[in-house]
């Protein structure tokens, strides 16, 4: 799984002694890797797992959080079956809607793509290296591996328990289940360097170009320093290696294999029909900072596209700091002279305008937008502030 | 971070809506009633959850007819501008969900969508049909808010809202999108119709 919001509630208890001990509950693993059509026995553990992921995807495939737009999700298989043509027949994509980076891949062959992940990739390529990366895990069966991992440890863990009570170190319990928990995600990091390597592989194969999955890594970490929020890293803990150390592996991986292509026109073509919803989510979590800088990097590709500069605008009007209004309105004003934005955009400008007392410039805005949109939700108040003096 | 998402939606759950089976509650008779800085007429019984563990500048009341999970009414009496119109007890102030004075209704409606999403830790939250309408005596307005809680049950509310000396004054009602939201509508329509600021 691909998870750049990492786990703090353990953070700063680094200890290699810890790390060591933890990590011998199991070698690396090494399931025999996924056939086509492979069903594991139903009375074997494997089997038992697969009948709990399947009763979960049963209840994904209802979910009302999944966007069922037909467009998107046969794109979506498309990319699975050029990154996976052997195996594409037994894995579903299902898109859900989170705006958070985020993808998923379940040992069934259930694959969870986030909303949030669409928004950040800046072309196919980008979004091919983290499937792939989802399919590595597949392909080496990582979530049975896990799971026997995490049963041999709570075997241990019972041992463990009794012979530190019995050499008298207090709070027993506790200091054996942090030594397990910090070997599992030592564990967990494995699989996920073997899934990027995986997912570069099938990149290449599919004709990608493999510099893309790097570049997912950089852009992460761009949001990431942006964030005053954000968490630090706990060394310990993480499930994946440090994000700059897997861009960085990434990197050096693609420059060995050249060529590939970013399919920036496919995607654009994609994306251009869902992005403002996709905004619209990524701005109500006021993660002002982060959002500034994926519409910059976004707006890099395509400097005048009206709808990006457009909610880079209300960035600045929902932020509304020192000069935000000022920088709200020429920003709503840059996007309108561009064209291709969304009707709100003049509603927004009438916004600002109202509260700087421009009330012939807001008067006009508010109407421009009544215009556009006559059946608008919101006609009734945008209607009173014309009927008033604005 | 998962962890605290789950105690978060755990606690919220409790709070606003859908499972509260050990909250204290005391019957509100129909009656001409006091709640959260408001005076309200209500035409019916309602049960108020008397241990909150949500946090506002302003007083915070919460009624159900019907139980939590089902339907309920919130009254948040005077949101002080800079500070978030609600957030869980104990959780630090997060200077992007704040109420300012200067807000639209437009504004002020994007913000308690905001707000509800993040309690809820949901992306299904949709507001519309804002309308201006007199409220608690004052120019104000009214919307529509459909969501998605984590249980993956469509909920709607609806709510009426007006700005009093730099203050925002909001009454909430939400339930169950199927039945429970319209079984009490009109009686919480009732409630935020007679609704006065004070006693």
């Amino acid at each position: 799984m691909i998870a750049p919001h990492r786990r703090s509630v353990l953070g700063g208890l680094c200890s290699c002694g810890l790390l060591g001990l933890g990590g011998c509950v199991t070698n690396m693993a090494n399931e025999a890797p996924m056939t086509a059509g492979y069903r594991p026995q139903s009375d074997t553990d494997e089997g038992g797992l697969w009948y709990i992921v399947d009763r979960v995807e049963r209840n994904v495939e209802r979910s009302r959080y999944r966007v069922r737009d037909p467009d998107w999700n046969t794109y979506l298989t498309d990319i699975v079956r050029r990154l996976s043509p052997d195996l594409h027949a037994d894995m579903r994509v299902y898109l859900l809607r989170a705006p958070y980076f985020n993808a998923s891949m379940a040992p069934n062959g259930m694959m969870q793509v986030n909303s949030g992940l669409l928004l950040r990739a800046k072309d196919e390529a980008q979004l091919a290296a983290v499937i792939g990366h989802e399919i590595g895990h597949y392909t080496q069966k990582h979530g049975l591996a896990r799971m026997r991992d995490a049963k041999a440890r709570a075997d241990v863990g019972i041992f463990l328990s009794m012979g530190l009570a019995l050499a008298g170190v207090g709070a027993a319990g506790d200091l054996a289940n942090l030594l397990l928990i910090a070997g599992q995600y030592s564990y967990s990091r494995e699989h996920e360097r073997e899934a990027d390597e995986i997912g570069l592989q099938r990149m290449a194969a599919a004709g990608y170009r493999p510099m893309a999955a790097s570049e997912v890594w950089q852009q992460l970490i761009e949001e990431d320093e942006a964030d005053p929020n954000r968490q630090s890293p706990s060394v310990l803990f993480a499930t994946h290696p440090a994000q700059q150390e897997r861009m960085e592996t990434l990197k050096g991986r693609a420059q060995q294999i050249s060529g590939g292509d970013r399919h920036a026109d496919r995607y654009r073509t994609h994306i251009s029909k869902i992005r403002a919803l996709l905004l619209e989510d990524e701005l109500r979590l006021r993660q002002y900072d982060r959002s500034l800088v994926l519409l910059r990097r976004l707006q890099a590709e395509t400097p005048e596209d009206g709808e990006l500069i457009y909610f880079e605008g209300e960035v600045y009007r929902l932020r509304d700091g020192d000069g935000d209004r000022r920088l709200a309105r020429e920003t709503y004003e840059k996007a309108l002279a561009a064209g291709g934005c969304p009707p709100e955009a003049w509603r927004a400008l009438g916004q600002i305008q109202r509260k700087d007392s421009q009330h012939d410039a807001a008067r006009g805005s508010f109407r421009r937008y009544l215009e556009l949109k006559p059946e608008a939700d919101d006609r009734m108040i945008i209607k009173s502030y014309l009927e008033r003096s604005v | 971070m998962q962890t605290r998402k789950i105690f978060r939606l755990i606690a919220v759950t409790l709070l606003l809506g859908v499972a509260a089976a050990c909250a204290p509650y005391s019957l509100v008779p129909p009656a001409k009633t006091e709640v959260a800085g408001f005076t309200v007429e209500n035409d019916i019984a309602w049960n108020k959850i008397n241990q909150l563990r949500l946090e506002s500048s302003a007083p915070v009341g919460y009624w159900t007819a019907d139980g939590p999970a089902l339907n309920g009414i919130l009254f948040i009496g005077g949101v002080r501008s800079g500070e978030p119109i609600l957030k869980l007890s104990g959780t630090e102030k997060d200077a992007t969900f704040v109420f300012r004075d200067s807000m639209t209704p437009v504004e002020v409606v994007e913000l308690w969508e905001a707000t509800l999403a993040k309690l809820y830790s949901t992306s299904l939250a949709d507001a519309k049909n804002i309308q201006p309408g007199r409220f608690a005596g004052l120019d104000g307005f009214s919307f529509d808010l459909d969501y998605v809680t984590k249980d993956e049950v469509d909920r709607r509310g609806r709510g009426h809202a007006a700005v009093k000396d730099g203050r925002l004054y909001l009454i909430f009602y939400s339930g169950t999108r199927l039945h429970h939201y319209g079984l009490r509508l009109p009686a919480a329509e009732r409630i935020a119709q007679t609704a006065k600021i004070g006693s």
